[in-house]
């Protein structure tokens, strides 16, 4: 029954559900991000844009888990390198509920919508603790960069300006510094 | 600075939309990832700079010397009469939003105050109500600001989120050069010592030793002698790499990157390997070691300081005229600066090229010439032996760096020289190149590791890019002719899109030039073997865009 009326009102939902994450920027912004569509000039909105309709269906119908994680991968890098707490950079995934109850409004006499609902909500607050792991798998990833960036900035300095890395042999090895198993 | 720890009834309390303070309002959040660490006392007394001292942009006392506003408004009034660029700069913008979108940290931030009109506007407020008689009677009504405490660090952290990269100037009807009025802002702060570290130590290092690294000549010596080592192991060729030497016809001058940094190096080994092939008469000087110029992100007055050493040392060592190396802010200063502040140059010739004979009148005055102007001048007329399949390997595509692109022209150079070097050359999107050109998110001086945050958002609109070209085209490795660019984009896109790697026109020029009685090369100039055998025949079709 849920899954129905999200399939006929999938624009809808996703337009709403696409405004309110929009409106947790500045008003400027959000009208640039939204406006704005050609991808390489509006990553942002562009990104939001095509993951969130990834994430929609695959809450409404389930879909590969790659499809998803690939979804999550792309607005959580962006969320990770924005301004904002991490509850903000996630917490827009629930507000896809506050939409979905709209227009559920009218049929939660019904039993039935009212199970399907519940269990819907529950695939979304799954779905916010997935997009949380993302998000804290890029900000590792932004401080292993950080590293790598300070270590590479010093092994060049060893390397170039001591004769310590000189072998017997008499050569320097120019190898990069090895690369760490928290960049992979 | 502690950041507050939250009580677990505020923890469910998830504010969704951003407060409706206006842009007047200017408290800034010194989130950390988004600043540059302050200069050091040490290099502020070195370069004579005023008010040495420790501080940090989080702590709530900056250590202002006295009378501060004073010193920023004189600063600001000498600035207006100085430059008429800057008078009309400021007046001239009519907030028509034309720019707005175009900021590469907007596009990645949302945040409005990055919008290059809201920028400049944070600056122009101050003079509106301190130059303008609307402003000085009607002050806020006027859109004037007085200049407070907070508004000085406002300054500082956005006006060290603009890279001077110049994409809004293309868009801007009247022409205004934002970036100029980022470096106005940026002197104004230097006058009560708001610098950086990652501007002001290059600066130091460059005063000292001639170049931003602080090699020192036997450093310099031995980086040069270790490449010529090198490429013998590799081609079998020894170049002869002169250094200091009087009277050859050429003074190179590349940026220190070059020499001491990867993957700048391979760039490095293209150069001499061409220098060697078509018996280039010139030399390296130890002295103009460094093509960049880290003033230009300052002053007037300290871009103008690191740049005497070019023409003094063209002068000393008895030159013709001068090469520079690929790099992207030292040719805005050589074209559009140099000949103004150091020049005439009327010791040196009009550079001509030895081998083709082309005249470069367009440096008639400067007496310098681009690398990759040259070399395209070179493979223009059929001087160079190339073998593009020594390539093959790599998938590549080109990012104009901005000022290359932007306040030099050269569109079609690099692109020439990619074309005859590389059998597999894909475009970016038209609106993401050329001089539309998106920013590595790094230049101008912020690209360091503690900011990596503004420079990743920064960098989202060039990244994007590139992953189209990667994801459709299997493009692998991204070249520039910038040494900033060189440093910059590795860890962007280990951030944005994995599996791309970065590198300079004439370390292909390098792997692809035939040499003289070589070896057969067993790898390229990184050291990666070639196994031919793995490119199948319909790969190696022409695929340029």
């Amino acid at each position: 029954m849920l899954e129905r009326l999200l399939a006929e009102r999938r624009d809808v939902v996703l337009a709403q559900w696409l405004d309110l994450i929009l409106g947790t920027y500045p008003a400027d912004s959000f009208r640039f991000f939204k406006k704005q569509k050609d991808p390489f000039h509006n990553p942002v909105g562009h990104t939001l844009r095509q993951e969130t309709a990834v994430l929609y269906d695959a809450l409404r119908s389930g879909c590969a888990p790659e499809e998803v994680e690939t979804a999550l991968d792309g607005i959580a890098r962006i969320r990770a390198v924005q301004d904002g707490s991490a509850t903000q950079a996630v917490a827009f995934i629930f507000l896809l509920k506050n939409v979905v109850r709209e227009h559920c409004a009218e049929h939660l006499g019904d039993a039935r919508m009212r199970g399907e609902l519940f269990e819907f909500e529950s695939r979304v607050d799954g779905l916010a603790l997935s997009l949380f792991d993302h998000y804290m798998k890029f900000r590792e990833k932004i401080y292993a960069i950080r590293l790598r960036e300070t270590q590479k900035r010093s092994f060049h300095l060893t390397e170039k300006s001591a004769e310590i890395l000189r072998g017997r042999d008499g050569k320097v090895s120019l190898a990069e510094p090895p690369a760490r198993a928290a960049d992979a | 600075m502690a950041e507050a720890i939250k009580k677990p009834e505020e923890l469910g309390r998830v504010q969704f939309q951003p407060s409706r303070k206006g842009w007047m309002d200017p408290h800034v959040d010194f989130r950390r990832g988004t600043w540059n660490y302050a200069a050091v006392a040490e290099t502020l007394r070195y370069l004579d700079q005023p008010n040495p001292r420790k501080w940090s942009p989080v702590d709530d006392d900056w250590k202002l010397p006295e009378g501060w506003e004073k010193i920023i408004l004189e600063g600001l009034r000498d600035r207006l009469k100085h430059y008429r660029s800057l008078q009309i700069f400021i007046d001239t913008c009519v907030r028509c939003g034309a720019c707005a979108d175009k900021c590469h940290f907007f596009i990645g931030s949302g945040d409005p105050k990055n919008m290059p009109v809201l920028r400049a506007e944070l600056l122009r407020s101050v003079y509106r109500n301190d130059f303008t008689t609307a402003g000085k009677i009607l002050g806020k009504i006027a859109g004037g600001r007085k200049l407070t405490v907070d508004v000085l660090k406002e300054w500082f952290y956005y006006f060290y989120q603009c890279t001077e990269c110049r994409r809004c100037s293309v868009f801007c009807p009247y022409g205004i050069d934002t970036a100029e009025v980022t470096m106005m802002a940026r002197e104004l702060m230097n006058l009560v010592g708001l610098s950086i570290e990652w501007i002001n130590t290059p600066l130091s290092n460059c005063y000292r030793t001639g170049n931003h690294l602080g090699v020192q000549p036997h450093g310099f010596k031995d980086s040069i002698d270790f490449a010529v080592d090198e490429l013998e192991e590799l081609t079998g060729v020894r170049v002869d790499a002169p250094i200091n030497k009087k009277g050859t016809e050429i003074l190179f001058v590349a940026p220190s990157a070059d020499y001491f940094a990867s993957p700048h190096y391979y760039t490095l080994l293209g150069y001499l390997l061409l220098f060697h092939e078509i018996g280039l008469d010139y030399t390296w000087s130890t002295y103009a070691s460094e093509g960049g110029n880290f003033g230009l992100f300052h002053s007037a007055e300290m871009m103008k300081r690191l740049n005497s050493k070019i023409y003094m040392e063209a002068k000393r060592l008895g030159v013709k005229w001068i090469l520079g190396g690929e790099c992207g802010h030292m040719w805005r200063v050589m074209h559009q600066y140099m000949d103004t502040m150091n020049g005439p140059a009327d010791f040196l010739e009009v550079p001509r090229s030895p081998v083709t004979g082309t005249r470069f009148d367009h440096a008639a005055s400067t007496k310098m010439v681009h690398i990759t102007e040259f070399t395209a001048d070179l493979i223009h007329h059929n001087k160079l032996k190339l073998d593009p399949s020594r390539n093959d390997h790599w998938r590549v595509t080109f990012h104009d760096s901005c000022n290359p692109a932007r306040a030099m022209g050269w569109i079609e150079e690099p692109r020439h020289i990619i074309r005859a070097v590389c059998n597999h050359f894909r475009e970016m999107p038209e609106n993401t190149i050329k001089e539309q050109t998106f920013c590595c998110g790094s230049g101008s001086g912020i690209g360091t590791d503690e900011n990596m945050e503004v420079r990743l958002r920064g960098g989202l609109p060039r990244a994007n890019a590139v992953k189209f070209v990667h994801e459709n085209y299997g493009v692998n490795l991204l070249l520039c002719i910038c040494a900033i660019d060189k440093a910059t984009l590795p860890p962007l896109l280990e951030y944005w899109v994995p599996g791309v790697e970065v590198g300079g026109v004439h370390e292909m020029v390098g792997n692809a030039l035939i040499l003289k009685g070589e070896n057969e090369r067993a790898t390229d100039l990184r050291g990666q073997p070639y196994e031919p055998e793995q490119v199948e025949a319909e790969e190696t079709e022409k695929t340029h865009a």
